[in-house]
């Protein structure tokens, strides 16, 4: 947690700080890829009707901003220069809770509260609870809570998806 | 005068059907405001109709309160599992949430009640006193003071210093361009939407900021392999100490003005307060370098904050019959309901219906307190959940939370691709703070500027001729240089005690 | 709370389908076709707005009776986004059977006008109008504009800067055909809300404003703001000082106005008993005290011929001013 180097505003917590700060090169080309992309959306923009046309044009702050942080990009990469690029993450686990969290908002749109049984389910299974029992009264009464207390008690309207 | 309002108030307290309906008002509004997905504003706007069965005087106390409550609740949520209940509570994610990571849950939620009631208390005193005095405040705002309000605000991100300084840059310069999305107010042509109307209105800051914090933390913890049992902590239900408490009162006076001030503001609420109180925290604090891993004035801060702006929504929306923030709308509606018109004249002739409003907040903040410090033990126990429980109920959480916002699937989509580029963010070293400010300054930044070039006949030098304005951009200026200059001088200080030492 | 969570339960919902079923089939013994059955179920009211707006909370007030005059359940659901596109391609794709409702504004009508919404002016049936708040032209009480005429000559010379909502939306058009019906010149100032407008047009950040009389009550009330005109054909019962456009000559006719809407092929006879039901809630003191303490009157309530009539007008009004402004899109 601790890197003296860097006094200010870091990550809230868990980051590997160790493999920070590194392939500037990289991060900075993203960016700039970025950028161009971005600057050629905003002359897609639809024009301004005539008498609107004195105001300050659509376009003007998107491309200051833009401007801006591809000023920034080549500052951050003239910074980071000499710096390796950090490590390929081992991410499996990663990758697969993410997977169960987009399907099962996916599933979420389409069939409402019911998905979360089965989010919850694989969730706890990926993070490692092995006993049946508990991992499946955990899927039921988790999303049961949830339902109880933020549709019936407080009104709130899950998708309908297919049930309607 | 005063003391027949604290009669009034007293006699308030002793009326049990009020006393209920206040505490009720309050225990809802904590559980709002702590779930994601549902804000005190929401909470008193559903309520609303049903408060025409109550005498008008309870209809508002029980709405004020839920508003108190409400906004404090959101900061349970934000310590405990980074994803803030309600959106005033977005910057005391930033370190209340390292905070309780580092085992200290129950520090953080005690000192969450006590800023927050404080703050809370400092603006009704604030209310009660001289509402229709500083109400003129809200007269003297228009879109030139914004900008500079907002560029005020986000003049901390450039006085970050240090290797850091050009990546938060960047990510507050990206929540800015994020804000451009959706319709442009002053042409009305739509930017970056891809011709979606779920996004011509917009990106709300809440998805963004669920995805960034509580999803990246969520994908953050899945890639790590420890046991699923940790050790349990003591220290995580311990709350502040007296220590603390002196370390952090400068900073919870000092937010309490700023709340006050920017909730009086009509076109902003507690969110713009606590972010500000946040930054003027970390400007004044001497544990900078702390700022963002678990420092205790970063809870108190954007907290103190917050509550602050509840009693300073009220003022304009008492004094004036303007809304101060969503909720102050809300509760301004019932007062029409019940055939009440808040303005000048309110103060004088429904003193009554005044000291109701102030007893029924005044205990409000009171009960949280309560509520919060024994709540803080039983709260802080979050922390402690087995893993494999804890994260997939937090996925839950994130997900309704981004969907119960304005019933969209599409927030929760923004909310699941913000935690995705949240942990290519983190993995590359820009943390999500600044972008979250970004978003939610550069709507204001960008309209107001806009608005304004219209009203100086599209010359900049208009800004010149507005004071206030120019106050803004001097303490803006003044913040720029005033980090680098402390670091100087320290530097130099310690440099010749060091020169003097053998 | 437990209220509105009685609205939601699916479980209890399909309980109360049948229930009022029976009781409907019982209430309106057959007959006539297509109103034997209804209402079947809950009704569902689109809105386009979150929770705790006017058109949330008018919506809300308005269903406290109609559930019990139509012996159905009825709850709010807010399909929020695109100036109403999401709810009009939400409530398009919903059988037109009646049990779908759509509350809409003048945002609706507009975005319909600048032909970007899923459904046409052709596709939809007023049923119930539950509040119409004309707006009205107001300065300053201390500004040098004294009339309408002041206003207009003024606007000549250099642009009148005119605060309003968002662009395209009917406060801006009100003003830009106002300026030019009037043969004047407007600098459109948009905010994100009538409270905004307020306070800059006291603060004299603009000059004029176009405002719902509900908005600036007080105001006017104590002479802080002043009506020049409003921009009504005749003058309005709470303004009986203040010309009318119509009067004026001035073709700018424009309301803030609320109500309910229903998909073209929904039967006759269901619109007549959803606007019979509705009528007969609005009627009801709960709504009408929420009226009177919004400063609107009965007037503002009406039956499904002279809203659906009013909804058409305003169309017709908002493409005209809308292709003038070069805001229709192709």
């Amino acid at each position: 947690m601790q890197t003296p180097a860097s006094p200010d505003s870091p990550p809230p917590a868990g980051a590997a700080r160790n493999r920070r700060l590194s392939g500037a090169a990289a991060e900075g080309g993203v960016l700039l890829a970025l950028c161009a992309l971005l600057y050629w959306l905003s002359t897609r923009f639809d024009s301004v009707p005539a008498a609107l046309s004195q105001n300050v044009p659509p376009e003007l702050f998107p491309r200051l901003l833009l401007f801006i942080i591809a000023g920034l990009s080549v500052v951050m990469m003239w910074q980071g220069r000499g710096i390796a690029a950090a490590p390929v993450l081992r991410a499996r686990r990663i990758l697969l809770v993410a997977a169960a969290a987009w399907i099962g908002c996916a599933l979420f749109a389409m069939t409402g509260v019911v998905t979360l049984v089965a989010c919850c389910g694989a969730l706890c299974a990926l993070w490692g609870e092995r006993r049946l029992t508990i991992l499946v009264l955990y899927a039921l009464l988790y999303p049961a809570a949830a339902y109880v207390v933020f549709a019936l008690f407080l009104g709130l309207r899950f998708p309908d998806g297919v049930w309607r | 005068m005063a003391l027949t309002g604290a009669a009034a108030v007293w006699a308030s307290f002793q009326d049990v059907q009020f006393l209920a309906l206040v505490l009720a008002g309050t225990l809802t509004g904590i559980l709002v405001g702590a779930l994601p997905g549902l804000s005190s504003s929401m909470a008193t706007a559903l309520l609303l109709p049903f408060t025409i069965y109550l005498q008008p005087i309870e209809a508002i106390a029980v709405l004020s309160a839920l508003y108190c409550a409400g906004t404090f609740g959101g900061s349970i949520t934000a310590i405990l599992i980074n994803a803030p209940g309600a959106p005033p509570a977005a910057a005391t994610a930033f370190d209340g949430y390292p905070m309780a990571k580092n085992g200290e849950a129950g520090r953080a939620l005690g000192m969450a009640a006590v800023a927050s009631s404080l703050g809370g208390i400092f603006s009704l005193i604030t209310l009660i006193l001289a509402a229709p005095a500083l109400a003129k405040i809200a007269y003297a705002f228009g879109p030139p003071e914004y900008f500079a309000l907002a560029v005020f605000g986000l003049s901390m991100l450039a006085s970050i210093s240090g290797e850091m300084a050009v990546k938060n840059l960047i990510g507050g310069a990206l929540g800015v361009l994020i804000s451009t999305i959706g319709v442009d107010l002053t042409t009305g042509v739509e930017r970056f939407t891809f011709g979606s109307p779920h996004l011509y209105e917009g990106v709300h800051f809440i998805p963004v900021l669920i995805g960034l914090f509580a999803m990246t933390e969520l994908y953050e913890q899945a890639g790590k392999h420890r046991p699923n049992y940790e050790r349990i902590r003591l220290s995580a239900m311990r709350l502040p100490s007296r220590e603390d408490f002196r370390r952090v009162w400068a900073t919870i006076l000092r937010s309490s003005g700023i709340g006050t001030f920017v909730g009086i503001l009509p076109a902003e609420g507690g969110t713009v307060a606590a972010m500000i109180g946040y930054n003027e925290a970390k400007r004044w604090s001497s544990n900078k370098q702390n700022f963002g891993k678990g420092e205790i004035e970063g809870v108190a801060g954007p907290e103190a904050a917050n509550n602050a702006a509840t009693g300073g929504a009220m003022v304009p929306t008492l004094a004036l019959g303007i809304p101060g923030s969503a909720t102050a709308a809300v509760i301004l509606g019932g007062l029409q309901m019940h055939g009440l018109r808040p303005g000048p004249y309110l103060f004088e002739e429904q003193p009554a219906l005044l000291y109701a409003i102030f007893a029924a907040m005044l205990l409000a903040n009171v009960t949280f307190l309560a509520l919060g410090l024994v709540g803080a033990k039983g709260f802080s126990r979050v922390s402690l959940i087995p893993r494999q429980f804890l994260w997939p109920s937090v996925f839950v959480l994130c997900l309704i939370g981004a969907y119960g916002l304005r019933h969209s699937m599409a927030d929760v989509w923004i909310m699941m691709v913000a935690g995705v580029a949240g942990v290519f963010l983190r993995r590359h070293g820009f943390s999500p703070a600044p972008i979250v400010m970004g978003l939610v300054l550069g709507t204001l930044l960008e309209n107001s500027f806009a608005q304004s070039m219209i009203i100086f006949d599209h010359a900049a030098t208009g800004f010149l001729q507005r004071p206030i304005a120019l106050l803004f951009f001097a303490l803006a200026l003044c913040g720029l240089f005033f980090t680098p200059a402390v670091r100087l001088a320290r530097a130099l200080l310690s440099a010749s005690n060091t020169g003097k030492r053998p | 709370m437990k209220r509105t969570a009685k609205s939601i339960d699916a479980g209890r919902r399909d309980f109360l389908i049948a229930g009022a079923g029976m009781t409907a089939m019982l209430a309106w013994p057959g007959g006539r076709p297509g109103a034997a059955d209804f209402p079947s179920g809950p009704i569902e009211v689109v809105t386009h707005a979150g929770l705790g707006g006017g058109t949330d909370t008018t919506a809300r007030m308005l269903l406290i009776r109609t559930r019990r005059n139509l012996k159905a359940d009825a709850v709010v659901n807010p399909k929020t986004g695109g100036g109403g596109r999401v709810a009009m391609s939400y409530v398009k794709n919903r059988p037109a059977d009646g049990h779908t409702v759509m509350a809409i504004t003048p945002t609706h009508l507009f975005t319909m006008a600048q032909g970007r919404a899923p459904l046409g002016i052709d596709d939809i049936k007023g049923v119930v109008r539950s509040t119409d708040d004309p707006i009205v032209v107001m300065v300053r009480g201390d500004s040098p504009l004294r009339t309408m005429e002041d206003l207009v000559k003024a606007g000549r010379k250099t642009p009148v800067k005119w605060g309003t909502t968002q662009i395209g939306g009917v406060d801006h058009v009100a003003a830009a055909t106002f300026g030019k019906e009037a043969d004047t010149r407007i600098a459109v100032v948009p905010f994100e809300g009538g409270g905004e407008i307020v306070t800059n047009l006291m603060g004299g950040n603009i000059q004029a404003a176009g405002l719902n009389v509900t908005e600036a009550k007080d105001q006017l009330e104590r002479g802080d703001f002043r009506a020049l005109v409003s921009l009504t054909e005749k003058r309005i019962s709470s303004l009986p000082d203040t010309p009318s456009a119509g009067e004026k000559g001035v073709n700018a006719f424009f309301s803030t106005v609320r109500g309910i809407v229903v998909l073209k092929g929904v039967p006759q006879e269901r619109v007549q008993i959803l606007e019979a039901a509705m009528l007969k809630a609005m009627k009801h003191k709960t709504y009408q005290g929420y009226l009177t303490g919004n400063g609107l009157d009965a007037d503002s309530i009406a039956g499904s011929e002279v809203w659906d009539r009013q909804i058409r007008r305003m169309y017709a009004d908002a493409r005209r001013a809308l292709l003038d402004l070069g805001m229709v899109k192709q």
